[in-house]
């Protein structure tokens, strides 16, 4: 039935997000072709999009236009360090071209290297990092310049039995070392004490991340340099340490997630 | 350029350019209705802030997927989050279904107050639905209801309700049919986007702590 009568029969059904997949896929296909059939659908759609005002209206919590503003804000400074860069090295189209014929050569030759390279650095580095500085959040500015926006991901954090109210998320990129953590709803900590983040590898090696600070609503954000790319850790902790940072996690695990 | 009056549109566009500003000047416009839709649907404040955030950074890496000539902004946007909302009520559907509030498992929006939190134009968009909800057959409203703010198919909304998948395809083309009837022309696109923009009720960005509106908060 792939004609508009498609369309008049489960239109409806496709604003409302019930069809399956291969009556999905058959309606799509088919609006493709046929304009009339997608203004059709788009109405539909118009429709069933006001069923999303009829529900109460909550305010959502302040950490989330911060947290939205901040992984913005980290997009924007990587995006025009790259651009910046990009421009310097190659005006106009021949951008396209470099552009091309580097990706492979990146690729493999990343892959090689990061594969050579990455079981050497790991053992040769102290067997844990020093820590890094505190920041707050006037500190902020943008990720590292090799950080690829459009290969970032963003990882969900979840707390542990020691502050189930706690989350956040780690945007990272896994062929770069530079990622971002941003996390909520921590508990407040006294002074002498500070959060800090650890890098976990497939091997179980941890790697100090980094320590950060939160406010009174126990949001938090954190630069991390890691000493690999991301690509080599498997998963991240959060644990409560002294503010100077700790050689190896002491306290208790407060944050965390899998890459 | 005025963002406090620029056109939701205008202020997409401006994304492109990596504006902050406008990415804050939505958020503040529709934050709180994708906010709340996908609070309606999860129900966990946690992962509906994550959702709600990821819609809105969505937009802000890939601008051009809103088509602004199929159709008007927030209904883009609001079906954005209702994708993502049934994508995770689909994930978890074999874990839990803690969804029912009403009889049958139908989320119950019809009789709920008002919140006098909202701005005049988005109180009178929801009342709007809402009467225009109520005018349904029960059983229409229930399919449209348990569809939409539930993720269930049609396949499931038949198996819960017991009624045979027909019937159920049936209610949900007449209850929407009806609706169309009902709300044509209240999200048109001859609208004035950069009036309606303008007035939706900005999400509080000041110190203080999230205040939640309370159904029945009047």
């Amino acid at each position: 039935m792939a004609t508009c009568e498609l369309i008049a029969d489960l239109g409806e059904g496709y604003a409302l997000g019930v069809l399956g997949p291969e009556e999905l896929d058959a309606v799509e296909r088919h609006a493709d072709a046929c304009p009339r059939c997608r203004e059709v659908l788009d109405r539909h759609v118009e429709v069933a999009a006001l069923l999303a005002l009829a529900v109460p209206q909550r305010e959502p919590p302040q950490s989330l236009a911060r947290s939205l503003m901040a992984a913005a804000r980290g997009d924007t400074t990587t995006a025009e360090r790259q651009e910046a860069w990009w421009r310097r090295a190659l005006p106009g189209s021949a951008r396209i071209a470099w552009g091309l014929a580097s990706f492979a050569s990146l690729l493999c030759s990343a892959s090689l290297a990061w594969a050579l390279n990455l079981e050497s650095r790991l053992q040769t580095q102290p067997a844990m990092l020093a820590p890094a500085a505190s920041v707050s959040p006037s500190d902020y500015g943008g990720m590292g310049p090799g950080f690829a926006l459009e290969r970032a991901q963003m990882h969900r954090l979840v707390g542990s039995d020691a502050a189930p109210e706690a989350r956040g998320w780690i945007y990272t990129d896994p062929q770069d070392a530079n990622a971002l953590l941003v996390a909520y709803k921590l508990p407040p900590l006294p002074p002498d004490k500070a959060y800090q983040l650890w890098l976990v590898t497939p091997t179980q090696q941890r790697y100090s991340g980094g320590v950060f600070s939160v406010d009174a609503e126990g949001y938090g954000w954190l630069k991390i340099k890691a000493p690999a790319t991301f690509g080599s850790v498997a998963r991240v902790g959060i644990t409560v340490e002294p503010r100077a940072g700790s050689p190896g996690p002491t306290g208790q695990r407060v944050l965390g997630g899998d890459l | 350029m005025d963002y406090a009056q620029a056109r939701d549109e205008e202020l997409v566009e401006r994304l492109a350019d990596r504006d902050e500003r406008a990415l804050e000047r939505l958020y503040e416009r529709y934050g709180r209705a994708v906010y709340s839709l996908v609070l309606k649907m999860l129900r966990e404040p946690a992962q509906a802030e994550e959702i709600a955030q990821e819609v809105f950074l969505k937009l802000w890496r890939r601008p051009s997927s809103y088509m602004a000539g199929r159709g008007t902004f927030s209904t883009w946007l609001l079906s954005v989050a209702h994708h993502r909302a049934v994508d995770e009520l689909r994930a978890r559907r074999h874990e839990t279904l803690p969804l029912a509030d009403g009889a049958n498992g139908t989320p119950e929006l019809v009789d709920e107050a008002l919140d006098l939190a909202d701005h005049a134009w988005l109180r009178e968009q929801r009342t709007a639905v809402r009467q225009a909800l109520a005018t349904l057959p029960v059983s229409q409203r229930q399919a449209i209801e348990m569809a939409y703010f539930m993720g269930l198919t049609q396949r499931e909304i038949a198996d819960r309700l017991g009624e045979p998948l027909g019937t159920i395809k049936t209610r949900m083309r007449l209850g929407m049919q009806k609706l169309r009837g009902c709300l044509d022309g209240l999200n048109g696109h001859d609208a004035d986007q950069a009036a309606l923009g303008a007035v939706v009720a900005p999400v509080a960005t000041s110190s203080g702590g999230a205040a939640e509106v309370h159904d029945g908060d009047v």
